[in-house]
């Protein structure tokens, strides 16, 4: 390696070696100016008197002036200290050095003087040119270039700024002692030109990507230690912070003075603090959603007085020091400082609209950042930010097949009342809840839903956590009504002084009555009144079948689904509220007429709920064994009600109602609030005359079916009902066999809630329990199916025999309103008319028997 | 036979429409109406199977096309028609209601008023059609036609002279006319 240096150096010498004596008339290699060749000077010179000793004396002092310039062909080592560096690097100016560089540079000189016409031999330039450059080029640069690389850590660019800083002190250092001196005033400008072209080359030379990218990390890494956001939430002690800051500024003047604190820097400097301000919201004020809400002036407080200081600071360490005129962009004012506030503000906005569907979802202990997002929304474009941004989330989150239709409501009243306070005007709202309405309305159960809220009572349903209790909570507000009239004719009311007209980014059929309070927002879900009007009739008349004579609750929600829908189609539920109440006076006054209860005291009591039937909707009507001590009573009661009510008949319905069930049984008295064919198959049980009252009864399923008239499903519901109470008991299976439990022994006491099987009659008594008054919509098609087979009967007669697969596409096409059932439906159906004798099944075809 | 020039008049219904007429429909109104007579067939098919009516009965023969009905009478009792059933067909016209079906007996048939092919001459179903006779209204002419037939304008003269002449030879040529048609 070294012969190889040696032999190559034999051939090219190395241009700055200039420890090689020279002969004194030579000049030293490559010391010509540029655009001569070599030793042309000689040519080019006029012929001067006395000009070979001229010439001599100035080759000698250029000899001497470029010795001095001349740099070390090695790396600086910046980690010496800086005495050892001096010694190094700055030579010792010595008399006759100084005599060489004053005769070279100083104009008075004769050799300078013989020189200046043709502007050659610049010292300076070659300085520049000769020295530093190649000593930058070959040792400094790529000393640099590997530290940027090593990259994403604060302290390799610390020591950046400091290396590049000595560096440029070791260039600049003859400039600065021997030769501005010697230049006078010229010398100053001559350092600052020198100056600004080492700048120049710094910029240039360093790969600019490296460098904003390092100094992007390095500064992000900075302030987030000096404001204390660090993701991990540790904040630094305030020394270590003005540690931290202290050192970050020294850096920043370290590049402002080698030059790199240009355009450049600044512009990443702007990005990083806008990142800084973004991080700073997100890690203070991210879930702090408690009101009265501080954020925005504690977010505006910081701004003013450690974001907008800190600016300061940096700015003035990155502010050319020389240009003396107050540069425009590192001037910072009050209106820079508002600006700032305005998009920490703004920032804030962004962060809450991230978080408004959790927001909304936790209302309404998340107030406080409604508050702040009030600040946020008061221009179109952030409006609709927030809009669309919240539709989006809402889409995603709530509006899938995953939630639940009591979900989405709830979630949906709370968007109503967060965004109630958000946006008064409603026109926020408007636009959020078009598209959750225009998917409830979708759902099958949302009717149902918001009628069972609206019905439910909040303090004794509290535990099912099902019902949409909310509503039922804003319904005894009642103050609901009131807005809602004022809001109707609002638009009309032209002595109005009050009046606004709709905000300019309303929406085309923008209402604001629309979507102001909660119940009428859902209430106005549905386009057509007759579903929903359909389905309160429902629910309304399960409610006061079961209920005592206490209707408050169901005669408050009627008004209030009178003056939405009108009188006259809520005229069913009024006639079906009024049959109940008055049922009780005419049930009183019968009771008084028929004497019932004075002439036998043992008979037990009946009272009735008289419903006007063409009002109500479709009841159970099954009928069945009803005990003759009960029929007795019924039909007296009935001639109590033709004597009371002329020209009016009562049918009664059997499958409805209560009865309270006393059992006496040898060793314990039950007492049930049952359903009536519970209480007529426990009835079965009691001892004929022809029994001996010592045995226990039995009886088994199918006597019990025959003499009780019933359907299966529900004698085997009565039954379980019975074993689940421990008052029957099953004996055999087959046939089925039940018998009394008169004693109940310790093994059957143990066995209650104990035994799967006592678990599942519980779970089953349960159901049975709950069976609803009103017949759902699927046992009405049900009682459709004699509609239905009447076209059948008609098809079949005309068209001659079908098979199963065109009687139901013809009952598609005909039946008005469509054929409700699938083809295993129909066909069980009609396998119960071949049973009966009515139809002839065969080869696939089903034909009318005449 | 001298009669069949008029039987052609008399069969084809009044109120169809003439060709310069047709051309008029656009085809808009032409869809609406066909929505309005499917609604109104719906509707008088639902009240037919809705009121039972004993003897008479109607349905739709495919479920592409609801404007072709097949339609069953059961014969009077004390007529020559009692204890049979008797099959027609019912066309209905695209502006049904306004113009009356065109009704065929299926069933062979032996009456004064129709003829050998089953076309029917019944003044309800010619110029004394109204929008307000339906399908079940036209059914019971039809029923009380088989035990009152007009012989003033026959369409087999021979039966016509044997109703008020000869009942049993009268009652003798419908049985032997008449034979079942289902049953494929």
């Amino acid at each position: 390696m070294a012969l190889h240096d040696r032999i190559f150096a034999s051939v090219f010498p190395p241009p700055s070696e200039v420890d090689v004596p020279t002969p004194a008339a030579t000049p030293v290699l490559g010391s010509s100016g540029f655009g001569e060749a070599f030793g042309s000077q000689h040519l080019s010179q006029p012929p001067i008197e006395n000009s070979a000793a001229e010439q001599i004396k100035w080759d000698r002092a250029w000899h001497i002036a470029t010795s001095y310039l001349t740099l070390p062909t090695e790396p600086i080592n910046t980690n010496r200290d800086e005495q050892t560096l001096r010694m190094k690097w700055i030579k010792p100016v010595s008399p006759e050095i100084e005599r060489a560089l004053v005769y070279i540079l100083s104009e008075d000189s004769r050799g300078r003087q013989i020189r200046k016409a043709n502007n050659s031999e610049d010292l300076l330039r070659w300085y520049f040119e000769d020295v530093v450059l190649e000593h930058w080029i070959q040792h400094a640069l790529p000393r640099l270039i590997e530290i940027l690389r090593k990259g994403h850590v604060p302290e390799p660019l610390f020591e950046l700024g400091r290396e590049i800083f000595l560096i440029q002190s070791i260039y600049l250092q003859p400039l600065k002692e021997p030769i501005s001196q010697i230049l006078g005033d010229l010398g100053k400008a001559e350092f600052q030109r020198f100056e600004a072209d080492l700048h120049g080359l710094f910029t240039q030379t360093l790969p600019q990507a490296l460098v904003s990218e390092n100094l992007t990390a390095f500064l992000t890494q900075q302030c987030s230690l000096i404001f204390g956001d660090v993701n991990g939430a540790e904040i630094p002690n305030k020394s270590s912070g003005q540690e931290v800051r202290q050192r970050t500024l020294q850096f920043m003047r370290n590049l402002q003075s080698v030059g790199l604190s240009g355009y450049q820097a600044q512009r990443i400097f702007a990005e990083v603090m806008s990142e800084t301000l973004t991080t700073h919201v997100k890690v203070t004020c991210a879930g702090q959603w408690s009101s009265p809400s501080a954020v925005v002036d504690q977010l505006q407080h910081w701004v003013e007085n450690n974001f907008a200081r800190f600016v300061v600071e940096m700015l003035a360490s990155m502010k050319d020091q020389k240009a003396a005129t107050a540069d425009k962009l590192t001037r910072v004012t009050h209106s820079d400082v508002e600006r700032w506030q305005d998009m920490g503000v703004n920032k804030l906005g962004a962060l809450r609209t991230d978080e408004l569907f959790s927001v909304v979802v936790d209302w309404d202990d998340s107030r406080g950042a409604i508050e702040d997002l009030k600040r946020f929304v008061t221009v179109p474009a952030s409006r609709t930010y927030l809009t669309t941004n919240f539709a989006n989330v809402v889409a995603h989150r709530l509006l899938q097949p995953g939630a639940s239709t009591t979900e989405i409501l709830q979630v949906y009243i709370s968007i109503i009342r967060a965004f109630t306070v958000l946006d008064p005007k409603g026109v926020l709202l408007d636009r959020v809840a078009r598209p959750i309405r225009r998917y409830l309305r979708e759902r099958d159960d949302t009717v149902t839903i918001v009628v069972g809220g609206l019905l439910a009572d909040p303090e004794n349903d509290a535990s099912s956590g099902d019902a949409l209790l909310e509503l039922a909570v804003e319904m005894s507000k009642n103050n609901s009504l009131q807005g809602e009239e004022d809001a109707e004719d609002g638009e009309l009311d032209f002595d109005d002084m009050n009046w606004m007209p709709d905000p300019v980014d309303a929406g085309p059929e923008y209402r604001k009555s629309k979507n102001s309070d909660v119940i009428g927002s859902l209430i106005s879900l549905f386009d057509s009144k007759d579903v929903f009007v359909k389905e309160f009739q429902n629910i309304l008349g399960e409610r006061l079948l079961k209920n005592e004579y206490d209707f408050d609750r169901e005669i408050r929600v009627l008004e209030l689904l009178k003056i939405r829908f009108g009188e006259s189609s809520l005229q069913a539920c009024e006639v079906m509220l009024r049959d109940v109440l008055d049922s009780r006076r005419v049930d009183t006054f019968i009771h008084k007429d028929q004497r019932f209860g004075l002439d036998d005291e043992s008979a037990p009591a009946i009272h009735t709920r008289i419903l006007s039937h063409l009002f109500w909707p479709s009841l159970h009507s099954e009928t069945f064994f009803i005990p003759p001590e009960i029929t007795s009573l019924q039909s007296r009661y009935s001639t109590g009600f033709e004597t009371l009510k002329q020209s009016r008949k009562l049918t009664w319905l059997h499958a409805l109602g209560q009865v309270t069930v006393t059992l006496d049984l040898e060793d314990r008295t039950v007492s049930e609030e049952v359903q009536t064919w519970q209480a007529s198959v426990i009835y079965a049980f009691q001892p004929t005359d022809a029994e001996d009252p010592s045995i226990p009864v039995t009886r088994t399923f199918d006597e019990l079916l025959a003499n009780l008239e019933m359907t299966e499903a529900l004698l085997h519901n009565a039954l379980t009902f019975w074993i689940g109470k421990l008052v029957l008991k099953q004996t055999s299976t087959s046939p089925s066999t039940y018998v009394v439990l008169e004693t109940l022994s310790d093994e059957d006491a143990a066995q209650e809630g104990t035994t799967s099987a006592a678990i599942a009659a519980a779970a089953e008594t349960a159901t049975a329990a709950a069976a609803p008054a009103v017949l759902s919509e699927h046992e009405v098609a049900q009682e459709k199916m004699d509609v239905y087979w009447q076209y059948v009967i008609g098809m079949l007669t005309n068209g001659g025999p079908m098979p199963l697969q065109q009687i139901v596409m013809m009952l598609k096409l005909t039946v008005p309103g469509g054929f409700p059932f699938g083809n295993e439906e129909l066909k069980s159906f009609l396998e119960g008319e071949v049973r009966e004798g009515k139809l002839d099944f065969t080869r696939g075809t089903y034909k009318i028997k005449h | 036979m001298a009669d069949f020039a008029m039987e052609d008049t008399q069969n084809s219904a009044p109120g169809q429409l003439t060709a310069h007429e047709a051309a008029k429909l656009s085809s808009t109104s032409r869809r609406q109406d066909a929505q309005s007579v499917t609604k109104r067939l719906q509707t008088e098919l639902r009240q037919l199977m809705l009121s039972f009516t004993p003897g008479i009965s109607a349905f739709p023969s495919s479920p592409e096309n609801l404007l072709n009905w097949t339609a069953t009478i059961a014969g009077p009792t004390d007529t020559p028609y009692a204890n049979l059933t008797f099959k027609l067909s019912f066309q209905f016209p695209p502006n049904y209601p306004y113009a009356p079906p065109t009704l065929l007996f299926k069933t062979p048939i032996y009456h004064p008023n129709v003829d050998f092919s089953g076309r029917i001459c019944l003044d309800i179903l010619k110029d004394k059609w109204s929008a307000v006779y339906n399908v079940q209204s036209v059914l019971l002419s039809l029923q009380s036609l088989l035990g009152e037939p007009n012989n003033a304008s026959p369409l087999n003269g021979q039966a016509a002279e044997l109703w008020d002449s000869d009942p049993a030879e009268f009652k003798r040529l419908v049985l032997a006319r008449h034979q079942d048609l289902d049953e494929e």
